[in-house]
């Protein structure tokens, strides 16, 4: 039996990110999905870390709105041990910063971007760290 | 009492909502190359995944190591 192939994570959603991209359709929404194209194209997946799933959810999402996202083809979900998330809580003060971050630090290369919201939840980390969602530009699209 | 069924729901095409966002009609595949909204194109991308040091790996770690000694 083969081991299933494990793409390399490109880049990582935080709670922040999650929820603007469920929050579709608006700039939000599409800025985030513009930016996980990029790691797509390279053969690369969007890391979604467990707790920030959660966190998401319990944000008025739920389960089933977050499949979108959970069952695209170029997302992973990636779970860590809670010794790291607690570490990363330490620096950030949220749990959903705290996941990304922990997934940053375990599942990712050096140079891996989290997509947030909140940039700044992650004020202890080299501001590179994070690349922000985008806002500005075309009015949100009207609901279909 | 049932827990109704959850919706199925069709994955979304990221290239297709990067083409609403930068207003480009979705079957138009060969204009996402640039977004004119934010300039995030796929130089963007590249000269992004590039601008990252060892030095901010290091910082990185190190900030991470401190607050491990916390928690312990």
């Amino acid at each position: 039996m083969t081991e299933p192939e494990r793409r390399p994570v490109g880049l990582i959603l935080d709670t922040s990110a999650i929820t603007a991209y469920l929050t579709a359709p608006s700039v939000a929404s599409m800025s985030v999905s513009e930016v996980m194209r990029w790691p797509a194209e390279d053969g690369e997946v969007t890391g979604l870390p467990v707790a920030a799933l959660v966190q998401a959810a319990t944000l008025g999402h739920g389960v089933a709105a977050l499949a979108p996202l959970t069952e695209h083809p170029a997302t992973v979900t990636l779970a860590d041990d809670w010794p790291v998330i607690m570490t990363a809580y330490e620096l950030t003060g949220d749990l959903g910063a705290a996941a990304a971050v922990a997934a940053r630090h375990s599942h990712a290369e050096a140079g891996v971007r989290i997509l947030t919201d909140q940039r700044g939840l992650y004020r202890a980390f080299p501001r590179k760290l994070t690349i922000a969602v985008d806002h500005r530009g075309l009015p949100p699209l009207p609901r279909e | 009492m049932t827990t109704p069924e959850h919706e199925h729901r069709e994955p979304i095409d990221i290239s297709d909502l990067a083409a609403r966002a930068a207003g480009i009609p979705e079957t138009s595949g060969e204009a996402l190359e640039t977004s004119p909204r934010t300039g995030r194109d796929r130089a963007w991308w590249d000269r992004t995944r590039a601008d990252w040091s060892d030095d901010d790996e290091a910082a990185f770690n190190a900030a991470m190591a401190a607050a491990r000694e916390v928690t312990a």
